[in-house]
């Protein structure tokens, strides 16, 4: 409604003009106009920036101290809330048109201002102003809430990322299945910039089985997050009872069919490792494939065929299995690593993916930070889905927590039987092997915790079971492995492979060389060994080798027998009777190693290589 | 530890395969009893599919130099761990080493 009495600001400078159209207002009797004449823009603005306040304005755009269009905008600037009505001459109304487009409410021809004219034309500026202004100010009010509403879902978005970090197993947990359940633990998981739906995790079930799972729901935001939490709410309820993982996804598939919206499903693999049968269980709803890691590093895929969970209330689900010995395993991943793409713009795909993991690949597990590391070398980054990638590695038949492995920061492989995993244990992350003798580990000598703890590498067998793995053979393999350099390898395996044998034969059965003189003698040195490793007091004495790296190239080899000793001084004074059959070991050794000594009456041997 | 044999009017040819070390003895007992059929001829021990030898092994060899008694034995193809044993233990005096 517009008030009875408005004011009018006029500015013009011709006072001709001026004092037509003050008459012509003067004239209107309703509403009545209060007039205030300005013959120039500074004056007008003048006025405003004294506080005075107009109902409308009508402006001639050529004034003494502005020309054309501008003068509107610098009376704009003046009051952005003050109505305008342009008054151009009729010889361009080009001008007028452009003064409408730039924010004038209306325009007046000269000449052309009869009362009606006038009165129409300031009633409409004024509420058309007035309309603009109300939808201006719902705008603001519009872009305030949305940018407040858009901080609080940013909020919400961080909360829920939190919350699904939150959902992943803690490292203090993973780092515990070592000792319980013989299974080395990794991973990562870096959701997109979305909050996305995927999640891994697992479950202690009974006995020594783990439950390992992992899934994907289609979609990204807050409803692929809630389904997550939905999938893994149901997961952790069945938690330990999980030991069918295809009755389990029939159950979750039933459940979820009445859950999830339509269209919306998650691929899945859910896996039960079984470290004291040596077997993987899984089954699967169209989850990436993954890739399972024997010992040697051969390896395969594993069959994920099914349906995803939610889409189909009829969806069968099958269990597989696969042995899962000591040494093995298994890769799980995220399809953003098999579909990110490399340089030429293609899928990097799954047999890219299976031959860069395997370079990370060593008995026991996958260097999970080396490998994401050469990941985003090769892809395109930022990826448009989270990244999951886990390794289960099964270490060895778990043990009761031993004090003597528990002070050490450099993992040892620990156990009373399987010969076959003494590789691992000389393999990263092992620093080395530690037989569970008759005596649990209390007779292992500290030397070999300290050479781990140095960063080198310790071997402690019965002289049973040095003998049945060929422990210097392993070893040679695993020092060369691991130190890498210029050293003299064949000196080092020459080294180890004398001072082994002396240790086993003479320190451990204490069979005596001399025998190997004569064809009979060989036989009776044959019998001789035979007999010592059939007799326990013998075959469970310790030979123990450690093997720390030194500045430079060199390596240090120290070998332990529990043996009778023997006068190292003299052995080595004594010349090699020329044609020998034997008494040759320590000669070998002295030639090749740069230095050698003995310790403990005979049963150390230190060597510099 | 594997032995084959090839014999013909000149002499006996020992092939080996495996690692000839502390735990050969036993197998070693019936090259022995072979060598002691064919006294007389020449002897050849291939080493070619040995990867490793050990001051015990050596001494095998020892044992049957002196179990043909007198007629030099040749060692043909050593590999380099072998040959630097041989080397070390100067057993270019007591055989024939052929590479």
């Amino acid at each position: 409604m517009l008030s009875a009495r408005l004011r009018v600001l006029l500015v013009e400078d011709d006072l001709v003009t001026a004092r037509i159209m003050m008459r012509t207002l003067l004239r209107v009797p309703s509403p009545s106009f209060e007039v205030m004449h300005e013959g120039s823009l500074a004056e007008a603005v003048g006025q405003l920036d004294r506080g005075e306040r107009f109902d409308v304005a009508i402006l001639d755009l050529n004034l003494p101290d502005s020309l054309g269009i501008q003068t509107l905008a610098k009376l704009q600037a003046a009051d952005p809330d003050l109505p305008i009505v342009v008054m151009t001459g009729d010889s361009d109304p080009a001008i007028a048109e452009l003064a409408l487009e730039v924010g004038a409410q209306d325009y007046l021809v000269k000449g052309e201002t009869g009362e009606n004219t006038v009165t129409r034309a300031i009633r409409y500026a004024i509420s058309r102003k007035h309309a603009d202004l109300e939808r201006k100010a719902i705008s603001d009010r519009l872009t305030a809430s949305l940018a407040a509403e858009n901080k609080r879902l940013d909020e919400e978005n961080a909360l829920a990322r939190a919350m699904q970090f939150d959902l992943l197993p803690t490292r203090d947990r993973l780092g515990q299945y070592r000792q319980s359940r013989g299974l080395a633990v990794d991973y990562f998981f870096e959701p997109s910039s979305e909050i996305g739906g995927d999640l891994w995790g697992c479950a202690e079930a009974d006995g020594l089985r783990t439950v390992f799972f992992m899934f994907d729901f289609s979609g990204h935001g807050v409803g692929a997050a809630l389904n997550v939490f939905r999938l893994h709410a149901l997961l952790s309820q069945l938690g330990r009872q999980i030991i069918d993982p295809a009755a389990t996804l029939h159950r979750l598939n039933e459940t979820l069919v009445g859950m999830l919206p339509r269209g919306q499903y998650a691929t899945v693999f859910l896996g039960v490792v079984d470290t004291a049968a040596a077997t993987l269980t899984w089954s699967a709803g169209g989850a990436p494939a993954p890739i399972l890691f024997t010992a040697a590093g051969g390896h395969k895929t594993l069959d994920t065929k099914g349906k995803p969970l939610g889409i189909s209330a009829t969806a069968r689900y099958t269990n597989r299995v696969a042995a899962f010995p000591e040494g093995s395993c298994l890769f799980l991943y995220s399809d953003a690593m098999t579909e990110s793409r490399v340089a030429g713009g293609t899928m990097l795909g799954e047999e890219r993916l299976a031959s860069m993991v395997k370079r990370f690949h060593a008995p026991g597990g996958i260097d999970i930070e080396g490998l994401i590391a050469r990941f985003y070398d090769t892809v395109k980054r930022p990826l448009d889905d989270d990244l999951t990638a886990v390794s289960i590695g099964h270490l060895a038949t778990p043990v009761a927590a031993q004090p003597v492995h528990s002070q050490s920061s450099a993992p040892l492989l620990l156990t009373s039987r399987r010969l076959e995993v003494v590789d691992v244990g000389l393999a990263p992350p092992y620093s080395g092997f530690i037989e569970i003798g008759a005596q649990g580990v209390s007779d292992v000598n500290p030397a070999c915790l300290e050479a781990a703890e140095q960063g080198g590498l310790c071997l402690s067998l019965s002289v049973a079971g040095a003998w049945a793995c060929c422990a210097a053979t392993l070893l040679n393999n695993a020092v060369s492995r691991r130190f890498g350099g210029n050293r003299d390898w064949v000196a080092v395996e020459h080294c180890l492979s004398e001072a082994i044998t002396n240790a086993m034969i003479h320190g451990g059965l204490g069979v005596k060389s001399a025998l190997r003189d004569t064809p009979e003698g060989l036989t009776e040195y044959t019998r001789a060994i035979q007999e010592g490793l059939s007799d326990p007091a013998r075959a469970t004495k310790r030979v123990e080798v450690t093997v720390v790296p030194l500045p430079g190239d060199d390596v240090q080899i120290t070998v332990y027998d529990r043996g009778e000793g023997f006068d190292f001084a003299a052995t080595l004074k004594r010349e090699t009777v020329p044609g020998a059959k034997h008494g040759r070991g320590l000669a070998v050794i002295r030639k090749v190693a740069k230095s050698v000594d003995s310790r403990d009456g005979g049963r150390t041997l230190v060597m510099t290589i | 530890m594997n032995f084959q044999y090839d014999e013909d009017a000149s002499g006996i040819t020992v092939r080996m395969t495996g690692d000839l070390n502390f735990a050969a003895n036993s197998e070693f007992r019936q090259v022995l009893a072979r060598l002691q059929a064919a006294k007389g001829r020449h002897v050849t021990f291939d080493l070619g599919g040995v990867p490793h030898i050990d001051s015990v092994g050596l001494g095998l060899l020892y044992i049957a130099k002196e179990e043909i008694s007198g007629s030099r034995i040749r060692l043909k193809s050593p590999q380099a761990s072998i040959m630097k044993m041989l080397e070390l233990t100067e057993a270019e005096a007591d055989f024939d080493i052929v590479r």
